[in-house]
């Protein structure tokens, strides 16, 4: 067996993160800290997102109604009853998560493009709930007011959101990654593969479903709650299914069903989208998603399991490996000599 | 509840339910051949709303009398969709790739149609704009209703071209086994592409008849998408005539439940039933399956 | 020898169409027993029964004592039952590592430490002789080891009855010989096998009981050797002789 080892790639790994921890210190346009912000919340969105359509294999469309229960949530419980966001992130988890669980769990008999249907129709039912709700603005939505300090989750820089965002992708990776690797997660991926080969092996495909739900709507929820007190206004239109598609696409790029997959397309993605919004929506409207979309498009059309799908059966994966194990082998070596000194 | 009002709503549901039915027929077409779940299909009824809006501007054409030449152009593009995108994503494991493909290609084309004619609403005139015909008292918009003859015409005709030409044989054929289709020399490749050109070509005439009472914008395409969704899910996928059931059953549905619990929540009304019909439907088919 | 299944009366019918009618049988503890028959005979329709896929409109199953007809399908492995099925199921995109080690988990061991578990897996896996494929992924490989990973997941699951849904059809001679010795190895670690295969030879060498079905109907019972030489067995699968 191999011994758990300091290698290369955790050194990689933490200078990757400390050099994003630090990237504030020097970039203080609140746009470029702007799109960072996004890209992070878009990972960690597309994150509890594939606990379903990855893992799960359960294509949710309607992930967008989720988010908006979870910033409905903090929005009505902040500026009516004075509710902290932080704790709303907690009630957004437990009760958007048991909501999607019992809502869908009649539909986890639903298979393919019926339980994406299905989806949908959960979000657009909650969006028009939400429009003709007076008590939660209806049509106008809601404004969070800015009060200053950390129990409110509301500044007016960027740069706190910048580090809970940044907090929140790590945090849920870990989640994904902890849950990839656990028990649950090869439930999940056998049904995902095969559900009638799941329950020949004893898996009960309906209990794993509502476990995967749970967790990703809960997650979203959570993204939800961020999103609202970012922006500090909220309306039925976040709940739109097109908004659902945000976290799908990630998703596509990165490389459904692999967990690097959704870090990797936001990353990609995010920056990108928002530097087309930026550039080409004032010189014509709408010219960004076209060449979202084509992107998008083009990656289905000729790698279709994404980059990490093709990164896993790559030769160029097998060089980087021989690469980096070269490089563990020298640096663990000059350990051993620092021991025998 | 006055009767009158419930009479009224019905039979404008039926007129509404006919571009339902439309609609879902085409998307049905393509699901019962090709076995792909077309998620643009909302937004291929918004092509050709904006190609019988540039017909009526440009060339001065009635959205009526556009429709053959619609319809034809639409078989062209949906056709060269599906020939040059869609028929590359049709893998054999699972419907997942053509579904993140067709979702992409509606924004696509919603936001190019957002690039080219910007998002205001758009509406055309029509021989029988604005004109109402009373029957026992009841209110009936001409052009709704025109259009409600002209869908029910052109059902009859696919159902005629299925049945008896030997294109529809061949459609028929390849739906029900395209390996056995393509033994008997059928060329399957050929047949998806008409087969989806003609989806979108039974879209286009619906789109068309849509113009003459009704505006587009952008994503119009939306609401377009889920319903015909919805239709066919009710009458079942693949089945046309359940389709074609089924959109009248959504009209009818949307208008006199509007008319119940307030059109606020007729959507949330319609998604609820959607939802429970498909999860019934699925349950009785898994206890008949199982014994 | 105690009889670990034995099944009653059973009968399935698909909206008037008699799949199944009135079989019943015995698989006593230890043995390997066969059922053959032609194609549309109805066997795997009473495996599917056995397996909890399909509910029998009548009759009953009992495992170990116990009437488990009408259980639920994921709750057998849980039992002691492990299956395979005549389609191979691989699991696409999990190695062969991970497709034996989803079996581990969740089998009769119910082994939640992943290591553990992986252990076990590739215990399963030398065993199968698949040890030197375990990185690879099933689209990889040919059918023979497809039909050995199925094996090799159902086993994993640690049954005392395993199931085996055609797993010789579409294999060469020699590689129908390996599988036989692989089942024999199985069967001796005290693993009671009921198989359903059209291999002539396979089931001859393999089982000391075969039950033969013809049009949903138990015809024949009995050894190899009794049931190949029944006249009515004859007459189905080479026709009546002309008078």
């Amino acid at each position: 067996m191999k011994q758990k080892q300091i290698g290369i790639r955790t050194i990689l790994l933490l200078i990757l993160i400390a050099v994003l921890a630090l990237v504030p210190l020097w970039i203080k346009t609140p746009y470029i800290l702007g799109i960072f912000v996004t890209t992070f919340y878009i990972a960690c969105g597309t994150i509890a997102w594939s606990i379903l359509g990855g893992l799960t294999g359960q294509t949710s469309l309607g992930h967008a109604g989720f988010m908006g229960l979870g910033a409905y949530i903090t929005a009505l419980l902040t500026t009516k009853a004075g509710v902290s966001p932080w704790i709303c992130m907690l009630i957004a988890f437990l009760a958007v998560g048991l909501i999607a669980g019992i809502l869908m769990a009649p539909c986890f008999v639903l298979s393919g493009a019926y339980f994406s249907l299905v989806t949908i129709a959960f979000s657009e039912a909650f969006r028009n709930l939400f429009i003709n709700w007076e008590y939660a603005g209806s049509g106008q939505g809601i404004l969070i007011p800015i009060k200053k300090g950390f129990w409110q989750m509301r500044w007016v820089s960027k740069i706190p959101y910048y580090y809970i965002s940044f907090f929140m992708v790590i945090i849920f990776f870990i989640i994904l990654r902890s849950i990839d690797h656990s028990k649950l997660g090869f439930a999940l991926k056998t049904i995902r593969e095969d559900e009638d080969t799941a329950k020949a092996i004893g898996i009960n495909p309906f209990r794993y479903k509502f476990i995967a739900t749970f967790l990703s709507a809960g997650l979203i929820a959570v993204v939800g709650v961020f999103y609202a007190n970012y922006i500090g206004y909220i309306n039925s239109d976040i709940m739109d299914h097109s908004y659902s598609l945000n976290y799908v696409m990630p998703a596509i790029i990165g490389g459904v069903g692999n967990i690097a997959g959704p870090l990797l397309g936001s990353a990609i993605l995010t920056p990108l989208s928002e530097f087309l919004s930026a550039n080409l929506s004032s010189v014509a409207n709408g010219l960004n998603l076209i060449v979202y979309a084509a992107i998008v498009i083009v990656v289905i059309l000729f790698q279709p399991n994404g980059i990490m799908g093709w990164f896993v059966h790559s030769r160029f994966k097998k060089n980087v490996n021989k690469k980096l194990d070269a490089v563990d082998r020298k640096l663990f070596k000059m350990k051993q000599a620092e021991c025998e000194e | 509840m006055d009767v009158g009002i419930l009479v009224q709503a019905l039979v404008n549901g039926i007129m509404i339910g006919g571009i339902y039915a439309m609609v879902g027929m085409s998307l049905n077409m393509i699901f019962g051949v090709m076995k792909i779940t077309n998620f643009c299909q909302g937004e291929i009824v918004m092509v050709s709303m904006y190609i019988t809006y540039l017909l009526y501007t440009y060339l001065g054409l009635d959205p009526f009398l556009a429709i053959p030449l619609v319809a034809l152009i639409m078989f062209a593009f949906g056709a060269m969709l599906q020939s040059l995108l869609i028929n590359r994503s049709i893998k054999e494991d699972g419907d997942q790739n053509v579904l993140f493909l067709t979702c992409c290609l509606g924004i696509f084309l919603t936001n190019t149609a957002l690039l080219l004619f910007s998002s205001n609403y758009r509406t055309v005139e029509s021989i029988f704009s604005n004109q109402v015909m009373k029957v026992f008292g009841m209110n009936i918009s001409l052009p709704r209703f025109v259009s409600f003859l002209l869908l029910c015409l052109a059902t009859v005709l696919i159902f005629l071209m299925l049945k008896h030409t030997k294109l529809g044989k061949q459609i028929r054929a390849t739906s029900q086994n395209p390996t056995g289709a393509q033994v008997t020399g059928i060329k399957t490749k050929f047949i998806y592409t008409c087969t989806y050109g003609i989806g979108a070509a039974i879209a286009g005439i619906a789109g068309a008849c849509l113009m003459s009472f009704y505006y587009v914008y952008p994503s119009v395409g939306n609401v377009y998408g889920t319903r015909s969704f919805i239709v066919v899910t009710m009458g079942g996928l693949g089945n046309v005539w359940g389709a074609f059931s089924g959109g009248f059953v959504l009209g009818i549905l949307e208008t006199v439940g509007s008319t119940i619990v307030g059109a606020a929540f007729k959507d949330t009304l319609v998604f609820v039933v959607f939802i429970l019909i498909l999860v019934i439907k699925e349950n009785l088919n898994i206890k008949r399956k199982r014994g | 020898m105690a009889n670990i299944l034995e099944i009653q009366n059973l009968s399935k019918n698909f909206q008037g169409l008699k799949a199944v009618s009135n079989v019943s049988f015995t698989v006593s503890e230890n043995s390997i027993t066969g059922i053959i028959g032609s194609n549309g005979a109805g066997k795997t329709t009473v495996f599917n029964m056995i397996s909890g896929v399909l509910i029998p409109s009548e009759g009953t199953i009992t495992y170990c004592g116990n009437n488990i007809t009408g259980t639920k399908a994921h709750k057998y492995s849980g039992l002691g039952i492990a299956r395979t099925f005549q389609i191979m199921k691989p699991l696409r995109n999990m190695t062969v590592l991970e497709n034996v080690l989803s079996g581990a988990m969740f089998g009769r061991k119910r082994i939640s430490n992943t290591k553990e578990a992986r252990e076990y897996a590739l215990e399963i896996l030398k065993f199968t002789d698949l040890y030197d494929k375990k990185d690879m992924y099933p689209k990889e490989m040919g059918t023979p080891f497809k039909k050995r990973l199925e094996v090799a997941r159902a086993l994993a699951t640690n049954p005392r009855l395993l199931l085996l849904d055609e797993v010789m059809a579409g294999l060469n001679p020699t590689e129908t010989d390996e599988a036989i010795e692989l089942f024999l190895k199985i069967n001796n670690e005290g693993i009671t096998i009921l198989l359903i295969e059209h291999v002539m030879r396979a089931v001859a060498n393999l089982c000391e009981k075969v039950v033969v079905m013809h049009h949903g109907e138990k015809v024949s019972e009995g050894t190899p050797g009794e049931v190949m030489n029944d006249p009515y067995v004859i007459e189905i699968y080479l026709g009546k002789e002309e008078q």
